[in-house]
């Protein structure tokens, strides 16, 4: 409540500058547990941080704090942000979302429940490739998070958010198997639960030594598939339509992905991490789908990008502190198929890979989609089995052909980053 | 923060843990970015909060929270944090206190520079690259961040340090996707930044060289590596496998790295080196108040020490250097690189391109990555060489390989020691990147993959 109280006074002073203003607020508290080989380590502590943006001149001048709520030099830096800001034109929302109908469900566990979280992922661990050592790290809390602004809108809503980092090492005869990897969702899951998510393909870890190059059949499990919808996320900001370098340009109602893919912006999910009721701007979201069996259905924007493209704001401005705002997807769900698990995934492949995590995807463009992925963790897989380690498996072309050329959905979904996504199979990529 | 930093010095002096650590942070930041006409920042941003880490009976527990109020309160957290989880067997032992301040003034500061002069000078770079008429977009990225620290601990230690970094990345690009781009990174102000109009001219040159390139033959071959790739090669080849933390108790992963072993040639000298006080990285003390020290962890082909904390300094018996680093609130030391470079050597470019006959010469890093086993860099353009002269123009080549095989294939090393800053910073699994910087002369490898 103080947070609020402190942005309703930074707001007074910016109304006495500006007559077009807005405050966002973030009160982060966390908790955080470490464990590896050594004695586990816990903490946890919160910070408070306000965004301001204002209109002087018909600029926009933005500034931002964590740790100290003063008014008077956040506005003095806006006003000398101001001073060769960007044009000022459009307008700030006047009526206050609602809150009513956002649900961010789970319950934040105690840290004794932590606990025996990392020491039982570290056994199911073990139990998936003799051997394997794992260093976990877990971050849980809530996100306080508000907005008001001058034209009297205003607003706040809390979530949750559990986050887990781990990084496993084994010991094989063919050398060392190793691979990092974290989710985030709302709740804690089962250790196995987490296991499958962060490293689908730890249990073929001793594999013999493999290489493959040309046109494949390749099956990527979600952490891979999590890297090629980057491409998706850039190219359908509607700012990187306005700057002329998205590839969903001109596509909209056209077959631009597999017809066995849809995909969905969910910042309602109740599970989500990253699940909001309301933008940075205040603008309140929606579910809606990016691409339906294929199909591209749509950009999203923000205020700033919208009045540009003559478009309403789809309730995606997102910013970091201090930031102008920007188009950004919140939680993207692939919806699942009926393709099976993994398993039976693995199972009916004759001849082809398995890509379950990528190492570097550097050098990509991403909103073109074209991109060089270096494959840390993949599998040659004949006659519906693993057949060997894949030490240097590149996979080049454009992420939005190789999602063009999916042939399978899997039947569950994985939590990688904030996404849910299942593992799906694609035709003719290219291995170099 | 003097003020504060007195008071911090009593809360760590009368707290009954076994050793109590406070850290203070200021952080200012500005980030200005114009693309073409279009420009937008992120800021100016202020962050400051308190750290706070606390060792009873063998483990640490830690607190942290915005502002730098509240210190005491923390300390008894951080206490009790220890407590929560049981008893522990943390090695730990710190070395004589070190009390002082470093503040290094800087000919050009960004702080006394108004926004509309950085803002200026974004767009004046931004029309040089987009006057060429081949260029179909240009971008140019500025960052400044201006970082105020205080560590005190129970054992008497209190420094402070203000480290005043700022960067650049200027890029352009063909209208067919080829682009071309420098990233500059110093610690210092704006003297570093202004008139580099020479870097333009290198990029628009290179654009225009660039505008046809082929695409390389995979597979394995000879190799001269350009200074921004072999210090890239070393910081994700070995640099990040020494960071003492990484192997996570795993014994195979800390016996590739057990000093004493040879892992390459007698031409292989690695360092991590803090006093390069020019660059991104440098640091008098680090996070846990140890003075900053040079580190070599190859000399002549052999391991000879790694990058720690006073934790696992104490665990190995080895004495630390001044790696452990945490940026931002809430963050815990971890052993990081700050400036790792590959030592020179004798020979000039032309003397390895001589030796390399036949093969490529690779040069820019677009970036790089790696598993501890392997590692993956991607150059960005390069040249066929035929005859020790360079042919064909090649585009950005992905160059991957294990870690140790490729040490090993380091055959020759130049004369002409570069280093490279990078604000963006290195990450590490879970952790916040921070700023580093790398670097090296070129290199002569036998024999590197190429995708």
């Amino acid at each position: 409540m103080k947070t609020a109280e402190n942005a309703a006074k930074i707001l007074e002073t910016l109304r006495e500058i500006s007559s077009c203003a807005e405050v966002n607020w973030l009160c982060r508290h966390r908790s955080s547990l470490m464990a590896g080989s050594g004695s586990p380590v816990f903490g946890s502590g919160s910070t408070t941080s306000y965004s301001v943006r204002i209109s002087r001149n018909g600029k926009l001048g933005t500034a931002g704090s964590e740790g100290d709520s003063r008014p008077a030099p956040l506005a003095e830096k806006a006003i000398g942000s101001s001073r060769s800001g960007p044009d000022f034109n459009w307008e700030l929302p006047a009526e206050s979302p609602s809150t009513e109908h956002f649900r961010n469900d789970g319950e934040l566990p105690e840290t004794g429940k932590v606990l025996d979280f990392v020491h039982s992922l570290s056994d199911q661990a073990e139990k998936a490739f003799s051997g394997t050592l794992i260093v976990s790290r877990v971050v849980w809390g809530t996100d306080t998070v508000g907005i008001m602004n001058t034209n009297g809108c205003s607003g706040e809503y809390v979530r949750n958010r559990v986050r887990v980092d781990a990084t496993v090492s084994s010991a094989t005869e063919e050398g060392l198997f190793r691979q990092s990897s974290h989710f985030e969702c709302a709740s804690l899951p089962t250790s196995s639960e987490a296991l499958s998510w962060l490293f689908p393909g730890l249990q073929y870890a001793g594999a013999r030594p493999d290489s493959m190059v040309g046109r494949k059949t390749v099956i990527f499990a979600a952490p891979a598939l999590g890297v090629l919808l980057q491409a998706v996320r850039t190219g359908v900001s509607g700012r990187v339509l306005l700057d002329g370098a998205s590839r969903l340009a001109g596509k909209l109602g056209e077959t631009v992905l597999s017809p066995l893919l849809t995909v969905r912006e969910v910042p309602l999910q109740e599970s989500g991490a990253s699940s909001a009721p309301f933008d940075s701007e205040g603008v309140p979201t929606s579910n809606k789908a990016l691409f339906r069996k294929g199909v591209f259905t749509g950009f999203v924007f923000d205020l700033a990008s919208g009045t540009e493209a003559g478009m309403p704001s789809t309730g995606n401005a997102g910013k970091n502190l201090g930031g102008h705002t920007m188009p950004v997807c919140t939680n993207i769900v692939v919806n699942a198929g009926a393709d099976g698990s993994l398993g039976e995934m693995i199972s009916r492949m004759q001849n082809g890979v398995l890509v379950s995590g990528i190492l570097s995807a550097e050098g990509s463009d991403a909103a073109g989609g074209g991109m060089i992925l270096d494959c840390g963790t993949a599998w040659s897989i004949a006659d519906g089995a693993v057949a060997g380690r894949l030490s240097n498996c590149l996979i080049s072309g454009s992420a939005y052909e190789i999602l063009a050329n999916v042939v399978e959905v899997g039947s569950r979904l994985y939590r990688t980053g904030t996404d849910s996504l299942p593992p799906v199979t694609a035709q003719g990529v290219r291995i170099r | 923060m003097q003020h504060i930093r007195e008071r911090a010095e009593k809360a760590a002096q009368g707290s009954e843990a076994d050793f109590v650590e406070i850290r203070l942070e200021r952080i200012e930041s500005l980030e200005l970015s114009q693309v073409g006409r279009r420009g937008w920042s992120v800021g100016p941003v202020v962050r400051e909060g308190v750290t706070v880490r606390a060792l009873v009976s063998g483990k640490w527990g830690y607190s942290w929270a915005s502002g730098l109020g509240g210190i005491q309160s923390l300390v008894d957290r951080a206490a009790g944090a220890a407590i929560s989880t049981g008893k522990g067997d943390t090695a730990f032992s710190v070395g004589s206190p070190e009390r002082n301040t470093f503040s290094p003034g800087s000919l050009d500061p960004f702080t006394q520079a108004p926004l509309r002069d950085k803002a200026f000078l974004c767009r004046h770079y931004c029309e040089l690259l987009g006057m060429s008429n081949s260029t179909a977009s240009a971008r140019v990225d500025y960052s400044e961040v201006l970082r105020d620290r205080v560590v005190v601990n129970s054992a008497g230690t209190s420094v402070r340090e203000v480290e005043e970094l700022c960067g650049l990345r200027m890029q352009a690009a063909l209208s067919g996707g080829v682009t071309a781009s420098r990233s500059l990174g110093f610690r210092g102000g704006l003297e570093h930044l202004r008139h580099r109009e020479d870097i333009v001219r290198e990029i628009t040159e290179d654009l225009n060289l660039r505008a046809t390139p082929c695409s390389p033959t995979p597979g394995d071959t000879p190799a001269v590596l350009g200074p921004e790739l072999a210090g890239m090669l070393v910081h994700e080849a070995f640099g990040h496998l020494a960071e003492s933390d990484v192997p996570g108790g795993c014994p195979s992963l800390s016996a590739l790295v057990k000093p004493g072993r040879r892992v390459g040639a007698e031409c292989l000298t690695i360092v991590d080196d803090p006093t390069h006080f020019h660059m991104p990285g440098s640091c008098s003390w680090d996070d846990e108040g140890t003075r900053g020290a040079r580190t070599t962890l190859i000399s002549r082909g052999v391991v000879e020490n790694r990058l720690h904390t006073l934790s696992t300094a104490a665990a190995s018996g080895a004495a630390p250097a001044g790696n452990a680093r945490a940026w931002g609130v809430g963050s815990f030391p971890m052993a990081r690189m700050r400036c790792t470079l590959l030592e020179p050597g004798e020979g000039t470019l032309e003397d390895l391109l001589s030796e390399l006959e036949r093969g490529v010469y690779l040069k820019g890093c677009l970036g790089g990555a790696t598993d501890m086993e392997r590692f993956s860099l991607i150059a960005e353009s390069g040249w066929t060489v035929n005859r020790g002269k360079t042919r064909m123009l090649l585009g950005p080549v992905v160059i991957t390989g294990d870690v140790f095989h490729t040490l090993k294939t380091i055959q020759s090393v130049g004369n002409d020691l570069q280093l490279f800053g990078n604000l963006g910073g290195c990450g590490r699994a879970g952790e916040k990147a921070i700023p580093v910087s790398y670097g090296g002369p070129h290199i002569l490898v036998s024999g590197i993959r190429i995708g």
